[in-house]
Formats: C-alpha cells, structure tokens, sequence
C-alpha cells in the first residue's frame, strides 16, 4: 500500500500528467523496447498500407491525413484544467483522429506524431517510440474507435459516441502504458501488483482527464455536425439521414 | 501550452552543419549503447557528453535544462519505484527504511539511463532541422509515405497551433474560459472550429500542390555524397561511443 500511495502522491502533485502518456527515453530496458516495436510495426504497415490504397482512389487524402494529424497534434497540444490534481494535462487525441481517419490510419498518425512529440516536446522518446506507439496508437485508435462504433450500435447520440470515444481510448491507453511499464520495471515484485499500482496511481489525474477528452472530443463532433455535416457524411461518421 | 523546440537560432554552428545522416547514424548510436550497456557509469558519460556538445554546438544553456526539468523529474519517480519493486541484494537501512543494494544500483541506472537518453535527443533535436532528419530518412530508405506524411504534418503544425492560438485568444476576450464549464464548451468549440478550418484548408493545399507539380508523391532531393569532414566525425563519434561502451 505505501509504494501506491507514494506513487499517487508523486503524480497527482507534480505535473507529470504532462508527460505521464508517454513512456520517457531510457524507461524501456532494451530488449522490451526491441519487442514493442515488432509489436507495433505490423499495424503501422498496415495503415500505411489503407492510405495507399486510399490515395489511389483520391490523390487528396495524404494532404487531408497530413493535415488531420497535424490537427489532432495541435489539439493534444492545448492544456485541460484538471480540478482534482490542480494543474493541467493534454488530451491524447487518438480517439478523435480514430473516428475521423479509421483504425490504420491513425495508428500511422499517431506513430509520426510520437515521433514529432520526442523531438519538439522531449515527451517520449526515440528507443521508446515502438512502445508509445502501441499504446497510444494502436491500443488507443482501436479502443476509441470500437467504443464510438459500439455506441453508435447502441443508438448513443454524436455527443454520447464521441465522448465514449474519448473516455475508452484515454484509460485504455493508460492501461496500454502502465502494462509496458510494469512488464519492464516490476523486477521480483509480482507482475499484477505494480501493474495495478501503476495502474491505479494514474487514476486520481487520468479519470478527470479521460471524462474531459470524452466531453471535449462529443462537443467537437457536434459542432462539426451542426456547421458542416457534409464533412461528417464524406469520412462516414454519420448517414446521409442523420445530417 | 509547450513551447516547441527548434534549433533555428544557431544554423551557423559546426555541428548543426554536420550531415544529417551522420548525425542520426551517432544519436541511434548513443541510443543504443544507452539501452545496451545498462550501466549508470556509460549513461552518465553520455549525459556528460551530450551536455558538452550543446555547449560546443552553442546551445542556450537556459532552454537545454528547461527541457530537461521533466525528465529529471520522470528519473526521480523512477529511482524511487525501484527502491519498492527489487527487493534483492544486501540491505541498506536510509532514515529508518530498509532499502535493498540491488534496488539502489538499479534505480541509479534507471534513472541515469533517462536522463543520458533525453539528452541526447535535446542536443540532436536542438542542432538538426527536422527537413535534415527527412533527407536523411529518405537516404536510410524510409518509407516514402512516412517521409511525406512527417513533411506534411511539420507544416501544418506550425500554421494551425497559430490559428489555435488565435480562436484561443478570441474566446478568452470573451470570457469563454470564465468558468470551468465555460472553459469546456469553448474547449470543444475550438477543436469543432479547428477541424472544419482543417478540412477546408486540406481541399485547397491539395490543389496548390497539384499546381505545383505534385502527382502523388514528394520528390526526394538529389543525394549527395558525405564529405570526407563528415566521415572523420562519424569515426571519431564511433570512437568515442565504443570507448565509453567499453568503460561501462
């Protein structure tokens, strides 16, 4: 119990939630951070292979996945005030360019963004990048998408879906990192115990900031449906019906 | 919101002059001897070194520890979880808390390793423009979708972080942030406002590329050859990591 309440007192006072997405330069013994990349290599083949073959189709969608990701970078840019932790955090955004681009696509989106954050930002890193990928690329895109499309199912409003969206991929994604942590850090303490520790010692600052996202990411998705529809119907986020 | 961190104010320095490539071949490099050597004494030489190299490379010291501050930090919190999570080796008792030597040793190479990585990243992100990292991407056969996509983004960032920062502005005259309930409903209205002036924009670049020429991919400067100035700086780097590799 005392390393979890020294861990929770560490980040919910100092402002780590900044950075605590992203897993630090260095964190990733070697070996796991050779694994993480395999691991992620796959699907970011993948979704560069789904914007290819998009772009055969229409020339104009590497400018219009360029620019999205360049969006969604400047939205995970801007702070969100965080009432329990008294400081701000940056929303992670894959959730949104999950709905607006699929699945692969952000997952491709995501990795060159991680890649732009270690180098502009010094959040991440480069031996870490497979890693940050898997969690906030592939773990985040599909949790966000699945949870939109499940809530769409369901007959959950824009707002409702978007906000599912930004709530599954922001904890799904902390799930994501604090596993890879603990895989790589729990030296003889049983894996299940600093997993949850990890775990738990994120949530005092990630569950304010995973409902935030959700909000945020519905009220984007609203406006855009009640300013310009068409944009919505064209990347198949809503029915010619719903507009 | 953060700062973004570029190495325009010192083109003229000897080591922002140094290819790209070779630059990337030594971080990558550093990087790995980093991870591979798993000590604190290698770590701590290349935070050494990287430090010296942003001095050398005329770096303002101010914004290279600024930088620093959040991973000093995150190598703290990592110290500290390690004295919990390795319970081997002798024990040490520190103001009446039994701690294990494993534990200590490990924590320090952790945190070492963290602070050794992040530096190096600084002194490469702070003496190479990222158009450099591309070209030498392209030269290490990067896929072309990945080049064009980074080139993309990196241009638009700048350009949309401005008009962000612009809504931003507007809202704030206009008590959108007063309260915190206000603050949410400019939040999203921002990004709605952000994606649709995205949308648009992407429309019309598209047709200024094709305009320009563009048939569906970037055209990749011409290759040149490294200068004999470079590969002695690749030799004495390689030197330099093997020995502290060695070291370690």
């Amino acid at each position: 119990m005392k390393p979890l309440v020294l861990l929770a007192l560490m980040l919910g006072f100092f402002p780590l939630p900044v950075a605590a997405m992203h897993i630090s330069e260095g964190i990733l013994p070697g070996g796991w951070a050779i694994l993480w990349f395999v691991v992620a290599a796959p699907f970011v083949a993948w979704g560069g292979w789904r914007i290819n073959q998009r772009r055969a189709i229409d020339p104009g969608y590497i400018s219009l996945v360029g620019i999205f990701g360049a969006a969604v970078f400047v939205f995970s840019c801007f702070p969100l005030p965080v009432p329990v932790a008294g400081s701000t955090a940056h929303p992670a955004g894959t959730g949104l360019s999950a709905i607006l681009l699929g699945g692969p696509a952000s997952v491709v989106v995501a990795f060159i963004s991680l890649l732009l954050q270690a180098l502009f930002l010094a959040h991440g890193g480069l031996t870490t990048l497979g890693g940050n990928t898997f969690s906030m690329g592939v773990v985040g895109s599909f949790s966000g998408l699945a949870a939109f499309k499940l809530a769409r199912l369901c007959q959950g409003n824009l707002f409702w879906s978007g906000f599912a969206a930004g709530v599954a991929s922001d904890l799904l994604t902390y799930l994501g990192t604090a596993t890879e942590m603990a895989l790589a850090l729990h030296g003889n303490t049983p894996l299940l115990t600093v997993l949850g520790q990890i775990y738990l010692a994120f949530m005092p600052t990630q569950v304010p900031i995973s409902i935030l996202e959700g909000v945020i990411i519905g009220g984007m998705l609203v406006y855009v449906r009640k300013h310009r529809p068409d944009i919505l119907c064209k990347l198949k986020i809503i029915t010619a019906e719903e507009r | 919101m953060h700062p973004l961190i570029d190495c325009s104010y010192q083109q003229h320095s000897a080591l922002t002059a140094l290819d790209g490539r070779i630059k990337v071949l030594l971080v990558a490099g550093a990087l790995t001897v980093n991870l591979a050597a798993a000590s604190w004494r290698v770590s701590c030489g290349l935070a050494l070194l990287a430090w010296l190299l942003t001095l050398f490379a005329g770096v303002r010291q101010k914004q290279f520890w600024r930088r620093l501050a959040i991973p000093l930090l995150l190598a703290s919190v990592a110290f500290i979880t390690q004295l919990f999570w390795i319970k081997s080796g002798d024990r040490v008792v520190f103001s009446g808390m039994a701690i294990h030597a494993d534990a200590l040793w490990s924590g320090l190479a952790l945190a070492s390793r963290i602070l050794a990585g992040m530096a190096m990243i600084l002194f490469f992100v702070l003496t190479t423009p990222l158009p450099e990292l591309m070209r030498a991407a392209r030269s290490f056969r990067c896929p072309p979708l990945l080049v064009e996509l980074t080139l993309i983004i990196y241009r638009y960032i700048f350009l949309l972080l401005e008009e962000a920062e612009r809504i931003r502005t507007a809202q704030r005259a206009r008590a959108g942030y007063s309260t915190f309930r206000y603050g949410l409903r400019s939040s999203s209205m921002l990004g709605g406002m952000l994606l649709l002036r995205t949308y648009d924009r992407a429309e019309r670049s598209f047709e200024a590329m094709r305009c320009r020429g563009y048939r569906g991919a970037l055209l990749a400067p011409t290759e040149t050859g490294i200068s004999p100035g470079n590969w002695r700086a690749l030799g004495v780097g390689v030197a330099m990591l093997g020995g502290l590799y060695l070291i370690g």
